[in-house]
């Protein structure tokens, strides 16, 4: 037998391989990525430049020459940093964007947004109304909206987020959005917290270092944080599928839902549901402490899925 | 009837090298995912994983001269560019994440539905962090060769060209491996009989 295989054999199997999230997305920065990235091995390289070494009796000259160089070259730059330096562009008031999408035509909303909070918030009727205020200092964010096949697209992106500002600039916009509540809407956010409000259609969400916070939402869910926390509350949603890998998740329901499942990396994880309906639960963390005082029945149609390997898991009901 | 047949990545690397970035892109559609659940492996983390794999492709391009592809695979050096990534994976990832702002390119998520994952996670995790635990009991240089043989499903050639030494170097790497887990499982050897009667 090979070592390979014995060592297979006391060994842990490892999970089923999967395909890398968003391969297009990751593609398609990788090319621009590289499109940009200089070859570190030249193909030509200039010989090294020596100077002619200089007769003894020019040294004393040449070292007043330098000298007054730099005395002519500081002169010159502090008359220089008297006049006023021409400012980066900044945004102010006038720089907000307000459109006005009718939504009979509509079937569904996504905002991208890579740097500052995005609110949705649900409405009774009515057209889709966006508001985006950028702030920047240096470099404009690029925001626009396309509709294409029934599916408005607000984008508000900046060239250079918060976190990486370089030589003092800085860039976010706020987006807010209001449109009708069953409609679904999606947002990717990368650095930002995202508000969701009010909604009854399916809700997506995806922020990388920002929190995500729901309330009053009743359609089918769907969030993936990164480095923020998840909370929800007022729920009244059959399908909650929530995911976090820094932050918490806590959740509550006022109606008692069909499929819950929580599953957070670092953080607790705390779902709360209405009492007096019984569910299957399955709990479970490796590090961190696990309380479930929800009614449990293991013929129950209705499924709580709470795991974080090493924060708390508390389902409550 | 015409038979279309895959370009090699012999084919598609000597085109990479010519400056041809779809080539190079064909390289990344074909081996991203071996890379990327090779990382998961090493970081139980989905989103570190997925991060680093665009820095290790990145990094491939940078120094996609060196490369030595195994009976026509591009697969093996690229896990062995991964294993070095992951030595600062901090720094890989700033730095793919700078090269990526001075492109003007802004990291956005994308599309896909990310409903499927979530389900698939709890699972995985659990087997990640028992998989971690396990291998974390080995040295390094057995972990190394223990995750490319085992888990990644190189064969000894491919894994001795990931981590750049001798087949021979992973074969004893190998038994080691064997030595040390299979008397770590065995019974304590200082275990007394029990005696008639008596239950132990």
């Amino acid at each position: 037998m090979r070592v390979e295989d014995d060592l297979k054999r006391m060994l842990p199997q490892a999970p089923q391989e999967r395909p890398l999230p968003q391969r297009q997305a990751h593609r398609a920065n990788l090319l621009t990525a590289i499109s940009s990235v200089r070859d570190a091995a030249p193909a030509f390289s200039w010989p090294a430049l020596r100077w002619p070494t200089a007769s003894r009796w020019l040294m004393p000259a040449s070292a007043a020459v330098g000298v007054t160089a730099i005395v002519l070259t500081a002169i010159a730059l502090s008359g220089a940093a008297v006049r006023q330096a021409p400012s980066p562009p900044s945004g102010g008031a006038a720089g907000v964007r307000h459109w006005w999408v009718a939504s009979s035509g509509l079937r569904g909303v996504v905002v991208r947004a890579n740097s500052g909070p995005v609110t949705v918030a649900g409405a009774d009727g009515g057209p889709v109304a966006v508001t985006a205020r950028p702030h920047f200092h240096g470099r404009a964010p690029a925001i626009y909206k396309t509709v294409s096949d029934g599916v408005l697209t607000v984008s508000a992106l900046c060239p250079v987020t918060v976190s990486q500002r370089p030589q003092g600039q800085h860039c976010s916009v706020t987006v807010g959005i209001s449109l009708p509540r069953g409609l679904p809407v999606r947002v990717s956010a990368h650095l930002g917290n995202v508000s969701v409000a009010d909604m009854t259609g399916r809700v997506t969400v995806t922020d990388e270092f920002g929190n995500v916070d729901l309330s009053g939402l009743a359609g089918r869910v769907v969030v993936m944080a990164t480095l923020g926390s998840i909370h929800g509350r007022d729920l009244a949603c059959r399908s909650v599928m929530l995911s976090a890998q820094r932050g918490s998740i806590g959740i509550a329901f006022v109606t008692p839902p069909e499929q819950v499942v929580a599953v957070d990396q670092v953080g607790s994880v705390a779902v709360s549901v209405p009492p007096g309906t019984s569910y299957r639960v399955q709990a479970g963390s490796l590090r961190g402490k696990v309380t479930v005082t929800v009614l449990r029945s293991a013929r129950s149609a209705r499924l709580i899925r709470a795991f974080s390997p090493l924060g708390n898991v508390l389902v409550t009901g | 009837m015409t038979v279309r047949t895959e370009p090699s990545d012999a084919a598609l690397w000597q085109a990479s090298l010519a400056g041809e970035h779809d080539a190079f892109g064909q390289i990344f559609d074909r081996h991203a995912t071996r890379v990327y659940n090779y990382l998961l492996r090493r970081t139980a983390d989905w989103s570190e994983a997925e991060d680093l794999t665009a820095a290790v492709f990145l990094q491939a391009w940078r120094r996609r001269a060196d490369v030595e592809l195994d009976r026509d695979s591009a697969l093996p050096w690229l896990l062995g560019v991964a294993r070095l990534t992951l030595r600062n994976a901090q720094r890989a990832t700033r730095r793919y994440q700078a090269t990526l702002l001075r492109a003007g390119t802004a990291a956005v998520a994308g599309e896909g539905d990310p409903a499927d994952l979530i389900a698939g996670r709890i699972d995985g995790d659990r087997q990640l962090a028992a998989l971690r635990a396990a291998v974390s009991r080995l040295p390094s240089q057995q972990r190394d060769v223990v995750e490319l043989c085992v888990y990644a499903g190189l064969d000894q050639q491919a894994a001795a060209v990931a981590l750049g030494v001798s087949i021979g170097t992973v074969k004893s790497r190998l038994h080691r491996a064997r030595q040390r887990l299979s008397a770590e499982l065995s019974p304590e050897p200082t275990a007394r009989r029990a005696r008639p009667g008596e239950e132990l």
